[in-house]
């Protein structure tokens, strides 16, 4: 009897078998895999399951079931499946298959129990992610996924080194929480990898690059994995680090100042996955009090769930008419109804409506600000939200759907698997808004918390309304305008740009300069002396065996040319002799 | 875009923050400064105000042509 099923390994090693399928079974084939890791999923017993003998050493458990890996797993799955469906249509199983196996990495990255696996699992994730930038097949998705692969590259190589660190010191394989050697070496590099992967500023940059640069379906499955996974492992790992109050706080804000600047729909939306970590960020470090780390997962739940739909809507968009800027869309809304419907309520969810998932997810976090009396997290944190009204629900939800269309496009209509996925997830965002009570048994730690109460709703509509007016007062020059915006990956794309140059300047003529004295000595002393040598012996020795064969060839002639004298009696004496001489042999043989 | 309801929204929003947080008492805030009236709409009137000057300014920096890195 088996009482344990990998739901992870189990995706990722099927995955495999996709591109044998033929083509029109490829995409049953994956949404099977997924809605059958989504099952193993609901009906995983908690537990310590597994072990391995590695090197003489006998690790134990591999995988860990608590309420804490489950919350998290259930959506990985889900949000997996949902993925796979609205890709149902694509021919390309690069993205089907990567996007399995990315849901399959997530979901060990949630239960594995031992340091090793999970960062087995934790680097299967950026590959994933890599491979789905680059199934764009552009220049500059190409381009964007090598940046990517290098910052995650980096974060791992931190990660791995505070592991190694972490095991010769204390001897333990254990993925627990390290709060009992703070301020450690090992646990300063473990938390930089984190945070990498978590998207916080300084290190964020790797975020808004790499997602717009994907395609339509792979920024589905890229958003709710990794920095998800980050936020999962710094709750495991990093429970109520007060460094990480801080971070979070300033992550918020700086996410949505920079969304509000963005034209691109797809970067936007990245921008608010970084404000949106941020919350869950600020709550594993208010997580003293178990509200904060209920607020972290029950948040980062919420958030796979709306930033999915604002992605897919977004994807939707992008699909109907082949644009993806506010400067060149303007009134989607007129013959897309659905995916506005669909856009707006990821919008109001993210931005924490009351009657959404948004609202009840991050109001815990909030609340436990409150609770530890932190005002910088506490007032940083409500800023935001300022922010994520304006740039999302004013901002990109007027220039996008209900402005004046501002270039030509030609419009389709969005497969029905889109369809599904999107109103299936936004179905799902109001149930868990409107009834919190049954989301919130499933939290890690048993908590008493009423999200609507009368202050708390009243201060959000108060946020909400006036932050429109904000905008109102603001909308001409909050107009969407064709430009760009630096961002800290200007130093490492500028920075490799300059040293390409320095290196051009230095280094490069500096070889040049080298091998071609080489190379000019190597002319000079050695190629054209022995040139002239083999020309000698050439004009010497070999010049004569030609004028020898002419020679011989004359003589030849001279003597064949007797018997050739042109007069034709010769000739007619010549055929009677060798007729005569014909005949003989033809009697005597 | 309909403006006018727009005022009205915010009108009804901070006498009903008035009317029922303070003069009723139905709520508590966390800190002592929640306890202004009308809390949530200065938030959020300040709030919104302060990102999008903060982020116009820095726009004036970091905002480039679409082709600066090619």
């Amino acid at each position: 009897m088996i009482d344990f099923i990998h739901p992870g390994l189990l995706l990722i090693v099927f995955s495999l078998l996709l591109p044998a399928f033929p083509k029109k079974l490829r995409g049953p084939y994956s949404v099977f895999l997924a809605a059958s890791g989504f099952l193993l999923t609901l009906i995983a017993e908690p537990g310590l399951y597994g072990y391995i003998n590695l090197f003489g050493l006998k690790i134990s458990p591999l995988v860990r079931v608590d309420k804490l890996s489950l919350l998290f797993a259930y959506i990985f799955s889900f949000i997996g499946l949902i993925g796979i469906i609205y890709c149902y249509h694509i021919d390309d199983w690069i993205q089907q298959m990567a996007g399995l196996i990315y849901t399959g990495a997530s979901i060990g990255v949630s239960f594995a129990a031992d340091i090793l696996s999970f960062y087995l699992f934790w680097e299967m994730l950026s590959f994933c992610a890599v491979l789905l930038i680059w199934a764009q097949r552009t220049k500059e998705a190409t381009e964007a996924g090598y940046r990517y692969i290098l910052v995650h590259i980096a974060g791992g190589l931190s990660l791995f080194a505070g592991i190694i660190i972490l095991i010769h010191q204390t001897g333990s394989y254990e993925f627990s929480s390290f709060m009992n050697n703070s301020n450690e070496l090992y646990w300063w590099l473990i938390l930089i990898g984190f945070v990498l992967c978590a998207a916080a500023p300084p290190l964020h940059a790797w975020l808004p690059d790499a997602y717009p640069s994907a395609t339509i379906y792979g920024s589905v499955f890229l958003n709710p994995f990794t920095t998800k996974a980050a936020v999962y492992a710094l709750i495991r790992g990093f429970p109520g680090a007060e460094v990480l109050i801080y971070l979070g706080s300033v992550m918020a804000v700086y996410g949505v100042i920079y969304a509000l600047l963005e034209n691109n729909l797809r970067r936007l939306l990245s921008y608010h996955i970084v404000s949106q970590v941020g919350y869950m960020v600020a709550g594993v470090g208010l997580g003293v009090v178990t509200l904060g780390l209920n607020g972290s997962a029950s948040h980062a739940f919420n958030h796979i769930l709306y930033k999915c739909l604002l992605f897919m809507s977004a994807g939707a968009v992008i699909y109907t008419t082949g644009k993806e800027k506010m400067t060149e869309l303007g009134d989607v809304g007129r013959f897309a109804p659905l995916t506005a419907i669909c856009f707006f309520i990821g919008a109001f969810s993210i931005a924490g409506f009351p009657l959404t998932n948004g609202f009840i997810g991050k109001s815990p976090i909030i609340s436990a600000a409150g609770e530890i009396q932190n005002i910088f997290a506490y007032i940083m944190l409500n800023i935001a939200t300022c922010g994520t009204i304006i740039s999302i629900i004013c901002k990109m939800g007027y220039y996008t759907f209900f402005s004046d269309r501002k270039s030509d496009y030609s419009v389709k209509d969005i497969p029905s698997n889109m369809k599904i996925s999107m109103i299936v997830t936004s179905a799902l965002c109001l149930f868990i808004g409107i009834l919190p009570k049954l989301f919130y048994q499933y939290l890690p730690y048993p908590m008493d918390y009423e999200p609507y109460t009368a202050q708390h709703i009243l201060d959000t509509f108060g946020i909400f309304s006036f932050t429109a007016l904000v905008f109102i007062l603001f909308l001409k020059r909050l107009k969407p305008k064709a430009y760009i915006n630096l961002d800290i990956d200007w130093f490492y794309r500028m920075g490799c740009r300059l040293s390409v140059k320095t290196l051009d300047r230095t280094i490069v003529p500096l070889e040049y300069d080298f091998i071609n004295m080489l190379w000019k000595r190597l002319m000079d002393k050695v190629t054209i002396p022995l040139g002239r040598l083999v020309n000698i012996f050439e004009t010497e020795s070999m010049g004569r065996i030609p004028l020898f064969a002419s020679k011989m060839a004359k003589t030849l002639s001279d003597s064949f040319s007797q018997i050739q004298s042109g007069r034709l009696q010769d000739y007619a004496l010549y055929m009677i002799i060798s007729v005569s001489v014909a005949l003989i042999l033809y009697i005597t043989l | 875009m309909n403006k006018k309801l727009l005022y009205i929204v915010c009108v009804v929003t901070v006498i009903l923050e008035v009317v029922v947080l303070k003069i009723m008492h139905l709520g508590h805030g966390y800190f002592e400064f929640e306890e202004i009236p009308a809390f949530g709409a200065l938030i959020g009137f300040f709030g919104a105000l302060l990102i999008v000057i903060v982020a116009k300014s820095l726009s004036k920096i970091i905002t480039k042509r679409e082709d600066y890195y090619d």
